[in-house]
């Protein structure tokens, strides 16, 4: 059995291919019906998010139907070009193949979001979830995957757990709830929002704070159904306010999302300073991600007002990223054990069939001496005769015991030794198993 | 057994529990991994258990006041800070400020240290005149010892309040201390809630102490007194000025640094007449 990958990513592909061959959740079923019907497939799955798509195949090994990895490979990229009707050529140097213990460990590897586009985001692990979900549903997957994504799922765990890969900023907005964090306390509960300008990104960095508590959001804007559209958005606790309430608004607010198309700064030092002294200095953040800036950058001077522009937010992401980049040694670390504990277990799996003939041969042997017996011994009784059974049957069986334990202990080794340790035990028990029952190792 | 082996023990304790504190700190792991914080919170009760056992027993020993020389003042001084700062940590219910248990640490081991560098400094009363039976010097005693225990807790809180401040307006906020130091609005909250404890204890300390100077005619006006005076007037000043919210934030965290100088010349400017035999 060989385990099989097939994908693209953002690494390898533009987004324009990867929209092209995205399979969304509503096909899932019939890609995963699709996939299980070819004939060297046993097992399949598909993950598909906005950054890859992969199919992962268990397949049957290079020899029965002729599958050697390229064809095996070729097979499924004609899945794909049919299944998404993608022009070949447009694959040509985008998609990449891992065969058996790359695959294993590539799949890991994004599972624990250490190849996702935000190096330790998290999305992943719920993608990857919900793939072997949807496989379970179309019962695609067998033993083999689903002890495969079992471990990829205990590892991307232990990932997150044991090392910082997971923790941080991820972006601009999650960058300016830490600061926000930093400033008013672990929760923004009960703190007031004002949004000034109502752009994408103001949009974003205020669903970033939302999520972490804050209840009041103010949305200002020049045009004000625009406001009062994100404030809908937005949802409860989110109102719209006319432009020309700002004085009175940045007295009400902890935190300021500045946004604005405006060509010069609309929150002045003077405007601030007048503020601060109503407000009695309680702390004002004041986040500005328009350029050119809203904020006067003299107003960073002022005690208790902390000003910080995207430059800085940016800054902080990108310090966080490598950071996390930092830990990327200890997680390929617990990626490569698991691997190896994954492979292992196949090895395991696949001297299944071996010991089943060695059963066989030892029962056929025992069988075969006791007709000789009873043909060499015709006046033997029948106690006499289930004596001399049983003392053979306990022989038998304790010679198998070994044998088996020797076929168990051998498939722990390395692959190459595992062969050939194998292959000495055939010769000397005098085995022989197809070419799927040996199996393929790596 | 040597009565200051077991002063060393806790001073042993007090600086485990600081570095204890301190790497979580340094390791950022208060919300993962809370075992480090709570083998130092152990340390920390081991040296004040050590700490209280060796006042108790010098005090029983000796019938002389856990004041009665500067070295024994720091000493004690070291044992008040460990224990406010374990009353403050009970009471907080969120996250623990693992970087004031640090500091509050660390400072209790540097009160010990300095104490049992010091020598005794000022000859011990006679015997008939037990400081330890009279009821106001008691309140005078511990009243003032725990007002300036809150006070240093309050000062720690204030010097991070301060770093922190710092590092935003520098905008060094990518790594280092910054985002290992509690939130600035908690910092603020809990520097003016030991003030709120540290001021009443200091008033309820000088009547106490005056009421004792005015019954045995002894004079109020030395450098000590008037140190401890303009401490109790700064503190007062800062919660004037952060409770009518007229100033708050970072310039009121540099008047409760301003008290802290007061109180170290407070320490400094010792006599006689404040060390109870």
């Amino acid at each position: 059995m060989h385990l099989v990958v097939l994908g693209l990513n953002h690494n390898t592909a533009p987004v324009e291919l990867r929209e092209a061959v995205a399979i969304f959740d509503h096909e899932l079923p019939d890609a995963l019906m699709q996939l299980s019907d070819l004939a060297f497939v046993q097992e399949a799955l598909v993950l598909s998010t906005c950054n890859r798509t992969e199919i992962y195949c268990i397949a049957e090994s290079a020899g029965r139907h002729g599958s050697s990895s390229e064809s095996l490979q070729e097979e499924l990229v004609e899945f794909l070009i049919s299944f998404r009707g993608v022009c070949s050529k447009r694959l040509d140097g985008h998609l990449y193949f891992y065969e058996d213990r790359e695959a294993a460990a590539h799949l890991m590897t994004v599972a624990a979001g250490m190849d996702s586009l935000v190096l330790g985001e998290y999305q992943i692990l719920s993608q990857v979830k919900a793939a072997y979900a949807a496989a379970q549903a179309a019962a695609s997957v067998g033993a083999q995957l689903n002890q495969l994504f079992q471990s990829a799922l205990a590892v991307a765990k232990k990932v997150r757990t044991e090392t910082q890969i997971g923790r941080g900023i991820f972006s601009v907005g999650s960058a300016a709830v830490e600061l926000a964090r930093q400033i008013f306390g672990d929760t923004l509960q009960g703190r007031a929002v004002l949004i000034l300008g109502a752009g994408k990104m103001s949009d974003v960095t205020a669903r970033h704070l939302q999520a972490h508590g804050a209840s009041t959001i103010f949305v200002a804007n020049r045009t004000y159904q625009r406001a009062a559209q994100l404030a809908a958005q937005l949802g409860a606790g989110a109102q719209a306010r006319s432009f020309d309430d700002l004085p009175a608004l940045l007295l009400s607010s902890d935190i300021v999302i500045c946004s604005t198309a405006a060509p010069h700064p609309v929150v002045t030092r003077k405007l601030l300073e007048a503020n601060m002294r109503i407000r009695r200095n309680r702390p004002l953040f004041l986040i500005d991600i328009a350029v050119p800036r809203d904020v006067e950058a003299t107003a960073a001077e002022l005690d208790d007002v902390y000003l910080f522009n995207i430059d800085d937010l940016r800054q902080v992401v990108e310090h966080a990223r490598s950071e996390r980049a930092r830990e990327i040694e200890s997680a390929q670390k617990i990626v490569a054990a698991a691997v190896d504990e994954y492979l292992t277990w196949r090895r395991s799996l696949e001297v299944a069939p071996m010991i089943v003939a060695m059963r066989k041969r030892f029962e056929a042997l025992r069988r075969e001496e006791l007709a000789k017996l009873r043909a060499r011994l015709p006046d033997m009784d029948e106690r006499e005769l289930q004596a001399v059974d049983a003392a053979m049957s306990a022989y038998s069986n304790k010679l198998a015991h070994n044998a088996i334990m020797a076929i168990k202990e051998s498939a722990q080794t390395p692959p190459e030794q595992a062969s050939e340790r194998l292959d000495a035990l055939r010769t000397a028990f005098g085995i022989e198993t197809s070419p799927a029952e040996k199996g393929s190792g790596e | 057994m040597n009565p200051g082996i077991p002063i060393v023990m806790a001073a042993i304790a007090y600086l485990a529990a600081a570095a204890l504190y301190g790497s979580a700190v340094i390791e950022n792991v208060s919300d993962s991994r809370p075992m480090r914080l709570t083998i130092g919170r152990i340390c920390a009760l081991v040296g004040v258990f050590v700490d209280t056992s060796a006042i108790g027993f010098h005090c029983i020993a000796t019938r002389h006041t856990p004041v009665s020389s500067p070295a024994d003042l720091l000493s004690a001084t070291g044992w008040s800070v460990a224990i406010a700062y374990l009353i403050i940590e009970a009471l907080m219910n969120d996250r623990r400020p693992a970087a004031l248990g640090a500091l509050s640490f660390a400072l209790s081991f540097l009160a010990i240290f300095a104490g049992s560098s010091l020598n005794a400094g000022f000859p011990r009363q006679s015997p008939e005149k037990l400081d330890l039976d009279n009821a106001v010097i008691s309140l005078h005693i511990v009243a003032v010892l725990f007002a300036f225990a809150f006070l240093f807790l309050a000062v720690c809180c204030a010097a991070l309040y301060v770093t922190e401040h710092r590092l935003l307006k520098q905008k060094k906020v990518a790594g280092g201390l910054f985002g290992r130091l509690p939130p600035l609005t908690t910092l603020d909250r809990l520097s003016f809630g030991l003030v709120s404890l540290a001021f009443p204890l200091l008033t309820i300390g000088f009547l106490a102490g005056a009421i004792r100077a005015f019954s045995t005619h002894l004079p109020l006006a030395d450098l000590h007194t008037a140190m401890s005076v303009a401490t109790w007037a700064v503190l007062g000043a800062y919660l004037a000025v952060h409770a009518s919210a007229l100033d708050r934030g970072v310039r009121a965290n540099y008047l409760l640094l301003l008290s802290m100088v007061c109180a170290v010349l407070t320490y400094m400017f010792q006599n006689q007449m404040h060390h109870f035999a």
